[in-house]
Formats: structure tokens, sequence, C-alpha cells
């Protein structure tokens, strides 16, 4: 169009108004066909969402049944529950200290390994 | 003692042996006495090496095991006579086997924790390449110390931009008692120490300020420590990591901490600062002795009331509730006379027992000469501008000040 213009000078007036009709017309059109794709943007959003919370759903929906299925235990009363937690923290603190002495014989231990090594090294030196 | 590196990939496994009249326990450079936990650990470079200087291996070898040591120390690689004689006259340990040549370099280093006083020294040298060191799990020792967040610590340093190197290692959990941490606190360098050739290294700059450097840090109390063990430039460590060709260098040895956060906080590095060793990438827990301690500090710069949830009945608080003197104390008396509303705070008790006031206080805002003198020639000049320029330097009194610390 430009093209056309260049090559056939149309008066100024003229083009204005056949500017400004295209314009309006193609403004129009194009605003509208946005506005329907934001719209259909919007939905297919809502319905992924949607989709995402079925399964949400779904999932907790089992998790629940599975629940339901497992045989029924009376909750433990809290003074049990703490006792249980109290010997866990006592074994693994046990553990731990433990571990730490074993550590610390092994350092020891090699260096009597090392020790008597050396003695017997020497013994052999003073027979050869 | 003996010691046995062995690389494998990025790893290099450090194990020792005790000697007949070596034992489980030892003492520290600075007098504290610690137990032995096991007689292995690792130091995981960010790449492998082809191999390591033998006086390198030696450096970061001694600062595991040297206060475990008696009579002498076995390398597993010949080191420089340099090296042995350091160990030697420093220790009165007999080093060995001898044999290697020297090395050196020519850039400095920045031991990085990401604290205030190690972002001021990255602050002041702007170009040097950081080194951090994160802690990890040992796969022999149960580790009692989850809450320690190096991974927080470590990705901060990773967020500074610098150029970086992060070594990861389980040393710290040879100590038993009083509780794993650095054997000697040079230990912190060894990973630098075995990446030194790699860097080009010379030197290596550390975070410790004056009151770790020239007032006794918080072990000696109250005592002027020009010829301070751990480090001073020609003390036993200073000559040790010199003969290893990295020299020992603190470039904010002269400065308070109260200065080392104000650098540290108007630096670029601001974001990334973190004292506090427990809080999580939202940031510091608030609630630990020491976010507290830095608290004093922090809120004494800024001039405004001390912001914590913390009050003088919670254990993290209880040292304060008692009288002096205090480790680190020449900033509890910086903070006590600056702080407003100090008397409804946990210090109100300390702060009646010290009395400072912001003119017996105004010698810890500017710097200490001889601490500037100590810095090795090649990196002076960068140290002494920003000091010159950033701080000032003391006045006669005020270093009378430093120099008669304790003897009031
Ligand atoms: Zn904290």
């Amino acid at each position: 169009m430009v093209l056309l213009w260049k090559r056939a000078p149309v008066p100024a007036r003229l083009r204005r108004a056949v500017r400004a009709w295209l314009d309006a017309r193609y403004v129009t059109r194009v605003d509208h066909r946005h506005d329907i794709k934001d719209a259909l943007r919007e939905v297919q959003a809502v319905g992924r969402e949607l989709a995402t919370l079925r399964r949400e759903v779904e999932r907790l929906r089992t998790q629940v049944t599975a629940l339901a299925a497992e045989p029924k235990q009376p909750a433990p009363p809290d003074s049990a529950r703490r006792a249980k937690w109290d010997e866990a923290h006592r074994l693994a603190t046990e553990t731990a200290t433990a571990m730490d002495r074993l550590l610390q014989n092994e350092v020891l231990l090699w260096q009597a390994v090392d020790r008597i090594d050396a003695t017997l090294g020497k013994r052999v030196e003073g027979v050869a | 003692m003996r010691v046995a590196w062995t690389a494998d990939g990025e790893s290099w496994r450090l194990d020792f042996r005790l000697d007949p009249e070596d034992s489980l326990t030892g003492t520290v450079t600075d007098g504290a006495r610690v137990l032995l936990a096991t007689n292995s650990c690792a130091v995981r470079l960010p790449r492998p090496l082809a191999d390591v200087h033998p006086d390198l291996l030696a450096l970061a070898a001694w600062t595991v095991v040297a206060p475990y040591t008696r009579r002498r120390i076995a390398f597993d690689r010949p080191v420089s006579p340099g090296v042995a004689a350091a160990i030697e006259l420093g220790w009165g340990i007999e080093a060995g086997p001898v044999g290697g040549t020297p090395r050196d370099g020519s850039r400095l280093a920045v031991s990085y924790s990401g604290g205030a006083d190690s972002a001021a020294v990255a602050a002041i040298l702007r170009d040097a390449p950081l080194v951090h060191f994160q802690r990890v799990s040992h796969p022999r020792v149960p580790n009692r110390w989850a809450h320690y967040r190096s991974d927080v610590l470590a990705r901060l340093a990773v967020a500074t931009g610098r150029e970086l190197a992060v070594v990861r290692s389980d040393l710290e959990f040879t100590l038993a008692e009083p509780r794993p941490g650095y054997p000697e606190h040079h230990a912190v360098a060894a990973g630098a120490a075995l990446l030194a050739d790699e860097l080009d290294l010379g030197g290596i700059a550390f975070g410790y300020e004056m009151g770790s450097r020239w007032l006794g840090g918080g072990r000696y109390l109250l005592r002027y420590t020009p010829d301070n063990p751990m480090w001073s430039a020609t003390g036993k460590w200073g000559t040790l990591f010199a003969a290893a060709g990295l020299r020992l260098v603190l470039p904010v040895g002269g400065v308070s901490e109260a200065t080392t956060m104000r650098i540290a906080l108007g630096s670029e590095l601001r974001e990334q600062v973190r004292w506090c060793l427990r809080g999580d990438d939202g940031g510091a827990c608030g609630t630990c002795g020491k976010c507290l301690y830095k608290e004093l500090i922090r809120a004494a710069i800024e001039r405004r009331p001390l912001d914590t949830p913390i009050t003088a009945d919670r254990p993290v608080a209880a040292k304060w509730q008692k009288p002096p003197p205090y480790g680190g104390q020449e900033m509890i008396e910086y903070g006590c006379a600056r702080v407003p509303g100090i008397e409804s705070t946990p210090f109100a008790t300390a702060a009646r027992h010290l009395g400072a006031t912001v003119e017996s206080t105004s010698w810890l805002d500017r710097c200490y000469p001889p601490a500037l003198e100590e810095i090795p020639d090649p990196w002076r000049k960068q140290v002494e501008d920003f000091m010159a320029e950033e701080v000032g330097l003391m006045s006669e009194d005020e270093v009378r000040r430093v120099e008669s610390w304790g003897a009031r």
C-alpha cells in the first residue's frame, strides 16, 4: 500500500479519511480477536488448574481410603510415645558416644601395633 | 606423629598415626586443650590436581596434627629445610624427612568465611580470589552439629560473584573435644594451602582483626599480644606459613570489629555477609550468642537501639550477666557506650560494670599502624591506602590505648 501511494499520489484529506476508516475497522477487529484469544487462554488455564485439582482430590481420596482400610489401632497415649522417643534418643546418643570411643581406640590400637612393629624391626636388625 | 596424604581425584585424604609418645590429648597454640576423635580426614578441592608441593601438604597436615605431636613429625614426602626448621624452631618438634626445594607464589588469596571480618578483607582486596572452607560430615564420626549450616555459607560465598574456590573438608571432626572445630585455627587454610601452587599463591589473607591479633583475642583476656603465636608475622605460624611460600597476611589486623563491620556492610558484599552459622537461606537466626554479640556491634555503628528477641535470662546472654572480664571486651565496651537504651538490654549489667563512654572507646574506630607494618611488602600499600582513606590511623594516644590494653 505504501508503494501504491508513492506511485499514485492521493489527496491528503482523502488519504486521512480512508486511513481513519481502515484503522477503525482494523483496530476493532484485532482488538476483538485479542479479546477472544485472551478469554480462551483464561479458560484453558482454568481448565488446567481444575485438572490439577481433580488429580489432587483423587490422590487424597485414595489416601483416605487406604488409611480407612488399615486395621484400626488406638493412638498410643502421649506418655508411651514420649518414652519411645526418649529411648530412641538415648540409644542414638549412646551409640554415638560408643562410636567415638571405638574410633579413639582404633587410633590407640594402631599406635600399639606400630610400636610392636618398631620393636620387631629393631630385633630383626639386631639379628641380621 | 606420622602423616600420609593420598589423592583420589579432587579429594586429598590425610591419615596420621601416633608415635609412642603422642596421645589423644593435645594443646592448641592458643592454649586450648583438645581431644582427638579420629586419625583421618579429607580435603576436597574444586578440581583434581596433578600434584601438590610437599611443603604445602606438610603445612596443611601440621594444622591438623600439631596439637597431638610431642617429639617428632614424619611427613610422607621430603620437605624443604625451611619448613623443617620452622617446625623445629617454633614447636621444638623434629620434622622430616628434609630434602625438598622451597616454593613461592605471587598472588594473595582471601580465606573467606563470609563473616564481617573476612568480607571486609575481601572488600579491601578487591581482585583477590576467595577460598572458602566448607565443613562437611566425616564418614566415620557422628555429626551432632547438623544445625551448623555450612551449605548456606558456601552458597553465600558463591553469590559474591568473586573468583572463588570452595574447599570441602571434614577435618574439624578429627576434634572430639571441646567440639568439632579447627584443630588449630590455621586449619581453615588447609584447602588454600593445597591450592597454593594451582592459584599461584604467595600469601593468604585472614579476617583476624585487632582484637584477635593485638588484644589477645577471645582466649587471652585483656592482654596486649604483640607476640601472638597464632597471628603475628614472625610468630611460629607466621614463620611456618612463610617457609611454605604462603605468607600469613592480616589486612584488618589493625582495626576493630566495629570497623570491619562498617567496611563489610558498606561494600558490595553487603548482601552476602553472614556471621551466623545457624541461619538458613532466609537470613541469620537472630537467637544465637554470635548473633547477639554482632547485633551489639551493628547497633553501635548504626547508633540505634538493640534489635533482638534475646532477653537477659536466656543462656546465650548468661555471660553478660556476670562482671567482666569478657572475651572481646573492647567491643562490648564499644557497643555499651554507643547503643541507646543499653540499660534495658541483655548487656545492661555489663554496661554498668564497664562504664565505657564514646570518648573512652573512640580508639576502636581507627587503624593501629603497627598492624600495617606487619603486612608483607607486595600487598602492604593497597591496605595502607585503604586504611588511610577509609578508616584513618590512630594517634599516639590511641596507639597507647592498644599497647596498654588490660594494664589499666
Ligand atoms: Zn545466629
